[in-house]
């Protein structure tokens, strides 16, 4: 263990009057941790799709609800015309996605080191509907890079997928996996800044737009 | 960064007297304040949140040992490394020694105000490595060669067309010979050049807005994405973070981020909240090998044992400098260091000592906007209080105001002198400016008179106005 290890640990000691924590005091804290309360949620009223669809628009990204995953390659289709960019679209290897149906008009990709990644595709772990966030989370099937380099980034979500507050996204979290993933990714809304005479601009160094699709 | 903060007097008149600096200010009464106003009223828990943040916090400094430990323990799991620095002068060795070891050549930093405080930059620069800031705010100053005027948007003091005039010469070499003038291209073109510089780096170096004992998380926010990049593309991550960033759970962090953004910019969440844990995982398709936290002390617990500990709650939103009537009217830089306004009058004398920052703490009004915005309720009035006390305590004030201020204890703690003395002078000075209502100048007070009229007192002593009220009631 290092010196200055020592060092700052001894002082934060001495500043709260007292040593080494006892074992009563680790044990005490443990269990905080492990009961990891809950504290004030902020309520609202509206229904978790409206209020996420609400926050996501709020924030400047887009967002469309369709009743099935059949309908997502003709969405990303009018989405893609409608911005008018190029119809060339690199996918994560989530299993969600492996099921679309994709029209022959767009060249869709898997990811693989070295992607042209202008336009992504990914799912999400969870939807948060107090504040129209998503929860993406890296893995073997998902590079965080997708989230962050390309212009445009589109994300499919199922209703099964909302949860009302990002405590609930926690336990979602805990229950799925039991570890913390490398990288938990919350977005809610496309990359921007004010840094220039505090006036906000999109696009600053993460996607430009940022297109929801809510299926079921 | 070279503290600047004994020159304020000097430096504060000089910044009311820049037009585009008190137009960027006044901008933030707009923007910032009134975003914050927003956000309160759109949310009925507004002042039970600030109640809990400040136990949670409490209890987390309370038990700030235990809670580093738990959290070290967790990074060391998660496969990362964890370094202890008591000073800016160990950490800058540890980050300097991590890049040596990792054969780096070039460092991008995420923004990180602990990292201006450690002055890591310039440490880098002076060891060889190439850095570059890719906050956009940061990345301007640093093309300026500027320390940031404002925790969260630190070239606020900047106008476009500075900007524009730094873009155009420094973008040159980079294929850029337009000189633009919109704000859109300038963060357009800011975007390409800083793009080159992620996928080129070696190591990507951020702060951390908490870190969480339970996972080993550091948490970052932003609303660029530079922070995650920062985070996801280089080989080697290096976090720096004060040891007061701890705390207990992901729940304790979810309730400060609901409090941060709307305290900050006004926004219920940023576009990026990311929780990072150790390095890139065997199975995982991107992130670094290398993770590193530097864990800084630099004089937090020597707070955490004197009055000042509650200080060690501050999340860095920044609302109690937008809300400072004198951080509005003189900006930032006018504070001489890392962190101005008042929670910054409160870090910097302890950070670089009172004797270089005595200035500072007594550049309040005590009107107590900061504490009654403060997220986590700092009691900021009544620390720099303190701080002016310790600076009467050890000498540091003027010769002057240590006389003055006794002869004035004396007499206050003798009620009836006090009121035999005083009585007669302001019903004397009430008859001399009953007819203007105030004085231009006036002996002993040219401190205030020089800049501003003194209002003339209404007649009597708010005491014998007091004792009069009194025996009116029975």
């Amino acid at each position: 263990m290092s010196a200055a290890r020592e060092q700052v640990l001894s002082r934060v000691r001495t500043a709260l009057g007292r040593g080494e924590p006892g074992d009563a005091q680790v044990a005490e804290i443990r269990a905080r941790i492990e009961r990891h309360p809950r504290h004030i949620e902020p309520v609202f009223d509206e229904p978790a799709p409206l209020r996420f669809r609400q926050k996501l628009e709020a924030a400047e990204a887009s967002c469309a609800t369709l009743d099935s995953l059949a309908q997502v390659g003709a969405e990303v289709e009018r989405y893609l015309d409608q911005a008018g960019v190029a119809k060339r679209l690199v996918v994560s290897g989530d299993e969600l996605l492996q099921s679309i149906d994709w029209p022959a008009s767009i060249d869709v990709r898997p990811w693989v080191a070295g992607s042209d990644e202008r336009v992504s595709l990914t799912s999400a772990h969870r939807g948060i509907a107090e504040t129209g966030t998503l929860m993406l989370l890296s893995g073997e099937n998902n590079p965080t890079r997708l989230n962050f380099l390309p212009d445009y980034h589109i994300v499919v979500l199922t209703a099964d997928q909302l949860v009302l507050r990002m405590e609930d996204a926690w336990d979602s979290l805990r229950s799925c996996f039991g570890e913390m993933p490398r990288t938990v990714n919350f977005i809610s809304g496309p990359s921007k800044t004010a840094d220039v005479e505090q006036t906000v601009e999109y696009g600053a160094h993460g996607p430009r737009c940022l297109h929801v699709i809510l299926v079921g | 960064m070279q503290p600047d903060s004994r020159h304020f007097k000097a430096n504060a008149e000089a910044a009311l007297r820049e037009p585009r600096l008190q137009a960027a200010l006044k901008q933030l009464e707009l923007g910032f304040v009134a975003g914050r106003q927003r956000c309160y009223e759109a949310l009925p828990e507004f002042e039970s949140l600030r109640d809990r943040a400040r136990d949670i916090l409490d209890h987390t400094l309370e038990n700030l040992d235990a809670y580093l430990v738990e959290y070290e323990s967790r990074v060391i799991e998660s496969g990362g490394q964890v370094h202890w620095a008591s000073t800016p002068v160990q950490a800058r060795e540890i980050v300097i020694d991590i890049c040596r070891a990792a054969k780096a050549r070039s460092v991008i930093r995420g923004k990180s105000m602990v990292g201006e405080e450690i002055g890591i930059n310039d440490a880098l620069e002076a060891a060889g490595f190439e850095v570059t800031e890719t906050d956009l705010g940061e990345y301007i100053l640093q093309l300026a060669g500027e320390p940031p005027s404002h925790i969260v948007a630190p070239a606020i003091h900047k106008t476009r067309e500075e900007i524009s005039d730094l873009f155009f010469e420094h973008h040159r070499e980079h294929g850029f010979t337009q000189r633009q003038t919109e704000r859109s291209a300038l963060v357009a073109e800011a975007r390409q050049v800083l793009r080159e510089k992620f996928l080129g780096a070696d190591v990507g170096m951020t702060g951390a807005n908490f870190l969480i004992a339970e996972t080993g998380s550091n948490v970052i926010v932003t609303n660029e994405g530079n922070g995650d990049l920062s985070s996801t593309l280089p080989r080697v991550q290096i976090v720096t973070a004060a040891i007061d960033k701890v705390v207990p759970t992901l729940e304790d962090a979810s309730l400060l981020l609901r409090l941060l953004g709307r305290s900050a910019t006004g926004q219920e969440i940023t576009a990026y909240t990311t929780f990072t844990t150790g390095p890139k995982r065997a199975r995982d398709a991107d992130g670094p090998g290398e993770y590193h936290v530097v864990l800084i002390d630099n004089h937090r617990s020597e707070m955490l044992g004197s009055e000042l500990r509650p200080m060690l709650r501050c999340i860095r939103c920044g609302a109690c400098m937008n809300h400072c009537p004198v951080y509005g009217r003189v900006g930032g830089h006018a504070y001489g260091w890392v962190y101005p306004g008042p929670m910054g009058s409160v870090l910097t004398p302890i950070m670089v000592g009172l004797d270089e920052a005595g200035h500072l703490p007594n550049a309040c009004t005590l009107n107590g906007r900061c504490e009654t915005v403060c997220p986590v309720k700092i009691p900021l009035p009544t620390l720099l209080r303190s701080l002016r006390r310790r600076q009467h305590l050890q000498r540091q004030n003027s010769r002057l105001a240590r006389i003055a201020l006794s002869l004035w204890t004396w007499v206050a703690l003798r009620p009836r002198l006090y009121q035999a003395l005083t009585r007669p002078a302001m019903s004397l000075l009430s008859r001399l400016g009953a007819k203007s209502g105030s004085f231009r100048r006036m002996l002993l007070a040219s401190g205030w008179t020089r800049v501003r009229d003194l209002p003339a007192p209404q007649g009597s002593t708010f005491q014998a106005r007091w004792q009069q009220r009194q025996r009116g009631r029975k």
